[in-house]
């Protein structure tokens, strides 16, 4: 029944061949494979029954309180036996023909039938014969399996265990199960699949040409320990582990700003490298900061709980996010340690395991108590900490002195300018004055403009402006120019002074509010600059935005420059005097832009106004240069100061006319001076913006106390209940008195008092890794509703080791791959069983080798490594390397957030250091069944899809590492030859000769097809170069025909089923 | 061999079909057979519409205003300005941005509003086109959500839940009925950007991903552009000739490694890589629009000619229907008018309108329309009251999770009809109110599927789109 348990619809037996498929094999039949002495196989409760009662009654006859059903309770068997008030027995053990469940499921009546049809599927025949045979033996109940006291199992010993098959407790546990079905293991794997193997599961990547070289001639022992004592060992087991955490570098829910939590990956890395025992790493990633004397390390590990998603989006309710982070902390680690899903509890109390709502919240109380808020503001939610390596530490200090000096000398010459600057005779008459364009219009914005201009809404304040008084506007209303005779279709140029205080604002326009929507707008966004030229909207218009965010608050100066060409390119922005860049949206202008509306100042259209200070626009029918633009803005600001008394000036005033005076009037030595401080706190900032931050776990402080935490009400915010002390389950096992109430205190007691299931859950992990699945299937899940395993006693005896030997981790791993078991070949050849079906095809009882797709980041690292191109060094900050454009901006909030490949060495890195983004993770990923991070993903589905092809076969960055290998084949000389070396590069093995001539079959024709088409060699080659970085870049030299079809021979190769499956 | 024995190797072969994943169609058929079939157990309802075979999602990602677009309000006119009641506020969630307002003053609908179709329902002046299509519609009044912030609202409509984790209702589609095409992928998303000036809101992966169900059924991006979909063309210089060469030596290599190995895995990559190469002329057959005639883009628009707008892509949907993909969705962006509601309303409005309604003509005239449902919503509605200052000309809207409008069309759906009914203010529903788990509840009915049964066992229990809630709602489904 391999295949009934991954497959979805199993409850939904109404399909006559499912439903007749179940009879002929369902539990009765494995119950004859278990004992196939017997005539009457043995039920036991965990394997046969609990799994029947689970599914069929629990549900509403379980440990959930609140749904149970006329009071009658089926996990328990005290409950389960009472003597009901009816005289009756749900249960009467012994005598299954007076138990009330029997009748139950055995009726007809639709009023007596249990379970009742809208609920679900009845029991099958075979449910049912186990469920008589379970009570006519007594109706024992037992715990449930993962949940029973670990003991060291027993290592059977098989008389038909051959001598290598006997050596190791592993190779008798599964020898002893294989035999008990009549079945034998199958051969060990060649040595070249194996090396390939054991590379892949311990270091994520394949050997290179010289260590396989090398480990041709070395002992399986010594292969093995190569892998677990390379740096690349952590790299591999975090990978899996960052699932786990949920790690990502952005917030994950609504802005998904990015956030610093990297120094957590590259804390695991080094544990894993440094083997860190499993029971410090507990400790250390749920409680390292309360450790005694916590070190830096340590507290950067509590980040595992940090890697929740934060939510920024403004309106949200505080309350109902903080519980949300505290519930995904509760979630998390229940199931990364205790592989218990503990979540269902959060509402009402578990429905199949004994996990009561209020336990639920004792559990989510320890991590209740972290100084922190639902609603992030900024970015990188605190508590954070600073972590400056000692280089940067003693750079920084370096950087603040030099700063201080350069302050220290800069300060009294300022004071010395300032000095010339208030005893300065210039008056506004002495600063060159803004032209008199001829056809310029010009609104002073102070109240005593001429006719043409008229003040429409409420009554316009005014407030001290850039020159004289501003026009302070709140939406509400704004001013009219009539704009007679303007013509917006030939060169203009227009400017006005703004001081926006809200985040969207319409500056000025001259446009129609309906129809075709003709005209020009302007329009302030969170610091960018829109401007739209509109003939038809939508259609035939020109609209750009500025790039970057206006970082100045205060006065800005807003030109915009038009010079009539009809193209976005003729469209300038200028920001208090300077040009910036611009994005363009749209550039199909073809028409008038000109239209009869009135031009307005401070309002779009009939709609957006404007909210904050506008002085001084000037509309003018001509293009200015830049330079006409720089004076204009520096005489306009200069003028408005020195038109005041000196008296009434305010301190920024005072600073510009000083700034102003040493650009134009002080002496080189004095701007040096400027410059020189200016670029030392640059340069201290500098320091201190790549000083890391890392998210990390806290107390709150003793004058805050402790958070109560509520049981809240169907798991709602806004209906706490009861208050709960920190606690963990009792199905568990109890709390030892003496560790502290508090996170280090549930570290410890998850290694300890529940250690039997963490143990369980760990190596389950681990052989998972080895075999592509674990011993138990649902790794996620070992309460009741998950599969128990197939051979317990080994999970069992592996638990044990682990736990015995101090958590050895690089232990157990070693143990699991120098069995035989290990080592099987992975081959599913069907008539080893006699028939043409596999047997055991899900490998449920370990007769074969795993063999599984490789993960993305697997093939991604494999296809660097042995192109040379990885860059190999550990951590460090997130990387970008190639991903096609314009993903993150299709996304992000008003697309403004871009992926900025990496120019250098990021390219190249592994894959777990690729920036994550929740909102938009690299495609590849994606592809190929890697999670968003959003949540804690215990495993990941594995597909085989036309879109995983399309990206082996079209991936920018697969091609350029195939082009990479082929200019290393080049090195070698001969196609037989060639040949040889790129299947021991590519897939670790040599050639088969069948395979050497459907190579260099193909190769003779793409040569003839190349050699007819040098232009696409041509083509080919660039595409193939063309996200190359580095020195690489021109190592060509070679016959330009050779290299293009080899290129393509690799990328053949690296998308072949052995390139992409771990064998 | 017995029968039985031939049944239950037939069963077997199918369900190792399934299980690779090689034929998603068997999976779809296994499916529906099993949670369409019996009448008995989902309460004798599922099954016996299921006109539809397809679903085309409009989304106005944002939350349009109900106000100005369909709940028809007249009697607020003369409480503009005035204080909303407090018994209107009392049972409403506010959002942070508006729940420390010192007053809440009503913003009556700026929009006239004309009667139209035979049914005489109340549509706005912004939505011209929908409104001449008004009698092929089922416009819901009373659509409501517990949500009030976008990330939750829109990830509880799209997947069934708020918090993220779970698969999208299309990722369900794909599991549950499959792909009707052999070479387009049975979800497919494609974005547009809004005119309106203010900021468009994020979109997440989670929103068209798989949650735990196999990846294979996550949404596949359509972008405008070269590449359609990623990785979909070959580098520049890779010759067709040497393409199918390679191609041919992959399976050749391949089927060398089955013959040693015996992985039925490795014939389901083999087929992967012929279905890819074969996507790579169907997609850009899809996305090729020299076939249309310029009624068709007239009927749409002139922005349909524009790759990348949201006419475009509702010409595209509907190619992608006739070709046999099952879910689209559409996301149009930037309907979050907190202010400036007036002038970006009508921008707004005025990119989706004619499309919208062009596409559900079209369909119909094409015979589409009977199996293909439209949906046409935003993740949540917006106050009556005025976020903010209330403007003579210039105001915006809170999110309002109370009660929202959208629109059904196609497939089963009872058109002609208002459905559902507010309160004097459209703050909540007093009649036929419709939640998102039950719009989603129905929209599975329409596709002939019992929203209870179509689950999927993840960490001991068993899931689905509609978690434990949603009920269909028969008064929107054709009899």
């Amino acid at each position: 029944m391999w295949w009934f348990s991954k497959f979805p619809l199993r409850r939904d037996l109404r399909w006559p061949c499912l439903l007749l498929l179940l009879l002929i094999t369902g539990s009765a039949a494995r119950l004859e494979a278990q004992d196939p002495s017997s005539s009457v196989p043995s039920v036991e409760f965990g394997r046969d029954i609990r799994p029947v009662l689970a599914r069929h009654c629990w549900k509403c006859h379980g440990p959930d309180a609140a749904a149970r059903q006329a009071g009658l309770r089926l996990d328990v068997r005290e409950s389960a036996t009472v003597v009901l008030p009816s005289g009756g027995q749900a249960i009467r053990p012994g005598a299954a023909e007076h138990s009330e469940v029997l009748r139950r499921v055995l009726s007809d009546d639709p009023q007596l039938r249990m379970p009742p049809r809208e609920s679900g599927a009845g029991l099958t025949a075979g449910e049912i014969e186990v469920l008589r045979r379970w009570i006519e033996g007594g109706a024992i109940f037992e715990q449930h399996w993962s949940f029973q006291p670990l003991v060291r199992s027993r290592v059977p010993m098989h008389a038909a265990a051959p001598a290598a098959w006997s050596r190791h407790p592993i190779d008798a546990f599964v020898f002893s199960g294989l035999a008990d079905r009549g079945r034998h293991p199958a051969e060990r794997a060649d040595q070249a699949t194996l090396i390939r193997r054991v590379w892949l599961d311990l270091t994520g990547m394949p050997p290179t040409e010289h260590e396989l070289q090398r480990a041709e001639s070395q002992s399986w022992e010594q292969i093995v320990d190569e892998c677990l004592q390379s740096p690349h060992f952590g790299e591999r087991m975090a990978l899996d582990w960052l699932d786990l955490a949920r790690y990502a570098d952005t917030d994950g829910y609504f802005g998904d700003k990015p956030r610093q939590i990297w120094l957590y990956r590259d804390w695991l890395i080094r544990a894993f490298n440094l083997n860190l025992p499993y029971d410090q790493m507990t400790t250390e990633q749920l409680a390292g900061d309360l450790l005694p004397d916590a070190t830096t390390e340590q507290r950067i590990a509590t980040g595992f709980n940090r890697n929740h998603m934060s939510n920024d989006e403004t309106g949200l309710i505080d309350e109902e996010f903080r519980l949300e982070y505290v519930a995904d902390r509760t979630d998390t680690t229940m199931s990364v340690w205790l592989g218990l899903t503990a979540g269902c509890a959060r509402c009402h109390d578990h429905k199949y395991d004994r996990l009561t709502q209020r336990e639920y919240y004792q559990l989510s109380a320890f991590f209740n108590n972290v100084p922190e808020r639902g609603l992030l503001v900024g970015s990188n939610a605190p508590p954070v900490l600073s972590v400056p390596s000692a280089d940067q530490q003693q750079r920084l200090a370096v950087l603040q002195q030099a700063a201080s000096e350069a302050r220290s000398a800069w300060q009294p010459q300022r004071e010395a300018a300032r000095r010339q600057v208030e005893q300065r005779p210039l008056s506004a008459a002495d600063v060159p004055g803004v032209p008199a364009w001829r056809g310029a219009i010009m609104v002073s914005l102070d109240g005593a403009e001429d006719a043409a201009v008229r003040a429409v809404g409420t009554t316009v304040q005014r407030v001290r402006g850039i020159a004289g008084v501003a026009a302070k506007l709140d939406g509400t209303q704004h001013l009219e120019h009539s704009a007679a005779g303007l013509a917006f279709d030939g060169p203009w140029t227009a400017g006005v002074w703004l001081q926006p205080e809200k985040s969207l604002n319409g500056v000025w326009s001259k446009v129609e509010s309906t129809g075709a929507r003709r005209g020009v707008e302007v329009i302030w966004r969170k610091g960018r600059v829109l401007v739209n030229l509109v003939h038809r909207w939508n259609e035939s218009a020109i609209e750009v935005v500025t790039r970057e965010k206006s970082g100045g608050s205060g006065w800005q100066h807003l030109v915009v420059r038009y010079d009539g060409s009809g193209r976005a390119a003729g469209l300038s922005i200028f920001l208090n005097g300077l040009s910036v860049p611009v994005e363009v949206v749209r550039d199909s202008l073809s028409g008038t832009i000109d239209s009869t509306e009135p031009l307005r100042i401070g309002r779009r259209d009939e709609g957006l106004g404007y909210y904050g200070l506008l002085d001084e626009f000037h509309w003018l029918p001509q293009g200015l240069s830049e330079a006409e633009v720089g004076a204009w803005f520096r005489s306009e600001r200069l003028r408005g100061i020195l038109e005041r008394p000196a008296a009434e000036r305010t301190a920024v005033e005072n600073d510009w006319l000083l700034d102003d005076w040493v650009d134009f009037e002080g002496g080189s030595d004095l701007r040096q001076a400027r410059a020189a401080t200016r670029a030392a706190d640059a340069a201290v900032a500098e320091m201190q913006s790549q000083i890391p931050l890392t998210l990390v776990m806290a107390e709150r402080s003793a004058a805050e106390g402790r958070r109560p935490t509520h049981v809240l009400e169907r798991g709602e915010y806004q209906r706490p209940g009861e208050v709960v002390e920190p606690g963990v389950p009792a199905m568990l096992g109890g709390w030892a008195g003496e560790l502290p109430a508090n996170r280090l205190g549930l570290a410890r007691w998850l290694t300890t008092g529940a250690g039997h299931l963490a143990a369980r859950v760990a190596v389950n992990r681990l052989w998972q890794q080895c075999f592509g699945a674990g011993l138990v299937r649902t790794p996620a899940d070992f309460g009741t509703q998950g599969e128990p395993p197939e051979l317990p006693e080994l999970l069992d005896w592996l638990a044990s080791e682990y736990r015995d030997s101090g958590w050895d981790t690089k232990r157990l791993l070693k143990s699991i791959v120098m069995s035989e078991t290990y080592q099987q070949s992975s081959a599913m050849l069907s008539g080893r069983s006699g028939g043409d079906e596999v047997w055991d095809s899900e490998n449920r009882w370990w007769s074969r080798g795993g063999r599984f797709r490789l993960p993305f980041e697997m093939l991604r690292d494999s296809r660097l490594r042995v192109s040379g191109l990885l860059q190999p060094q550990l951590g460090g900050p997130s990387v970008k390397p190639y991903q096609p454009p314009g993903l993150w901006e299709e996304v992000s909030y008003d697309g403004e957030s871009t992926w900025d490949t990496d120019a250098g060495a990021g390219r190249y890195r592994r894959s777990l250091y690729t920036f994550q983004k929740r909102q938009a993770p690299p495609p590849g990923l994606l592809l190929f069944d890697g999670p968003t991070r959003e949540k804690c993903t215990v495993q990941r589905p594995r597909t085989n899809t036309p879109l995983q092809a399309l990206q082996l076969l079209n991936d920018p960055e697969v091609l350029q590492a195939a082009r990479t290998v082929a200019e290393t084949l080049m090195e070698t000389n001969g196609e037989r030859e060639r040949i040889e070396r790129v299947f021991r590069l590519v897939l670790s093995r040599p050639v088969r000769s069948a395979e050497r001539s459907s190579v260099s079959g193909q190769l003779a024709k793409w040569r003839i097809s190349y050699e007819a088409d040098l232009h696409a060699v041509a083509e080919l080659l660039e595409a193939s170069r063309k996200e190359l970085v580095g020195e690489r870049l021109g190592v060509v030299g070679a016959d330009s025909v050779e290299l293009a079809v080899w290129t393509l021979l690799v990328q053949s190769l690296f998308s072949l089923d052995e390139a992409v499956v771990r064998r | 061999m017995n029968s039985d024995d031939r049944l239950a190797k037939c069963v077997k072969r199918e369900l190792r079909r399934a299980f690779l994943g090689r034929s998603t169609a068997a999976l779809g058929g296994m499916a529906l057979a099993t949670l369409a079939g019996d009448k008995q157990a989902s309460g004798g309802r599922a099954g016996g519409v299921s006109r539809a075979k397809r679903v085309i999602s409009l989304f106005m990602h944002g939350g349009p205003s109900q106000l100005e677009l369909f709940d028809y309000k007249p009697g607020l006119r003369s409480l503009h300005g005035s204080e909303l009641p407090e018994s209107m506020r009392a049972t409403q969630r506010l959002t942070g941005m508006t729940s420390g307002q010192s007053a809440f003053p009503i913003a009556a609908p700026f929009s006239r509003f004309r009667q139209c179709g035979g049914n005489g329902a109340w549509v706005s002046e912004y939505l011209p086109r929908t409104a001449g299509v008004v009698d092929r519609l089922a416009i819901v009044r009373s659509l409501f959500t517990e949500a009030i912030n976008h990330d939750p609202a829109v990830t509880l409509l799209q997947t069934g839940h708020q918090q993220p984790g779970r698969p999208s209702f299309g990722a369900w589609a794909s599991y549950g009925l499959g792909s009707e095409s052999a070479n387009l992928p049975a979800f497919v998303v494609m974005i547009s950007r809004g005119s309106a000036a203010r900021p468009a809101d994020p979109l997440y992966a989670r929103l068209w991903g798989a949650g735990f169900l196999p990846s294979n059924h996550q949404g596949t991006l359509l972008r405008a552009g070269v590449d359609p979909v990623l990785y979909l063309s070959n580098p520049a210089g890779v010759l067709r000739q040497v393409r199918r060469g390679q191609l041919d030596l992959t399976r050749e290599l391949n089927e060398q490694q089955m013959e040693r190995d015996g992985d039925v895995e490795t014939a389901a990559r083999i087929e992967q890589f012929e279905l890819a190469f074969r996507m790579q002329s169907a997609v850009p057959e899809l996305a090729d629009l020299g076939g249309e005639t310029a009624e068709t883009f007239s009927l749409y628009g002139a922005e349909s000619e524009r790759p990348g707008s949201f006419a475009r892509n509702c010409l595209l949907a509907r190619r992608m229907v006739e070709r046999g993909v099952r879910f689209v969705q559409l996301y149009h962006r930037g309907w979050d008018q907190h202010y400036n509601l007036p002038s970006d309303l009508r921008l707004q409005c005025r990119d989706v309108d004619q499309a919208s309604a062009a596409l559900v003509l079209d369909l119909e005239r094409r015979g589409l329309l009977e199996d293909t449902v439209v949906v046409w919503c935003g993740e949540f509605g917006r106050t009556v009251y005025s976020q903010g200052v209330l403007e003579a000309s210039n105001y915006g809207r809170d999110h309002h999770g109370g009660c929202f409008s959208g629109w059904l069309a196609g497939g089963g759906v009872r058109a002609g009809q208002v459905w559902g009914e507010t309160d004097d203010f459209s703050v909540g529903v007093v009649r036929d109110g419709v939640h998102v788990h039950d719009l989603n509840a129905t929209l599975l009915h329409l596709l002939g599927v019992d929203h209870t049964r179509l689950t999927w066992r993840f960490q001991g229990r068993d899931y689905r789109l509609t978690d434990v809630y949603g009920r269909v709602i028969d008064g929107l489904v054709r009899g």
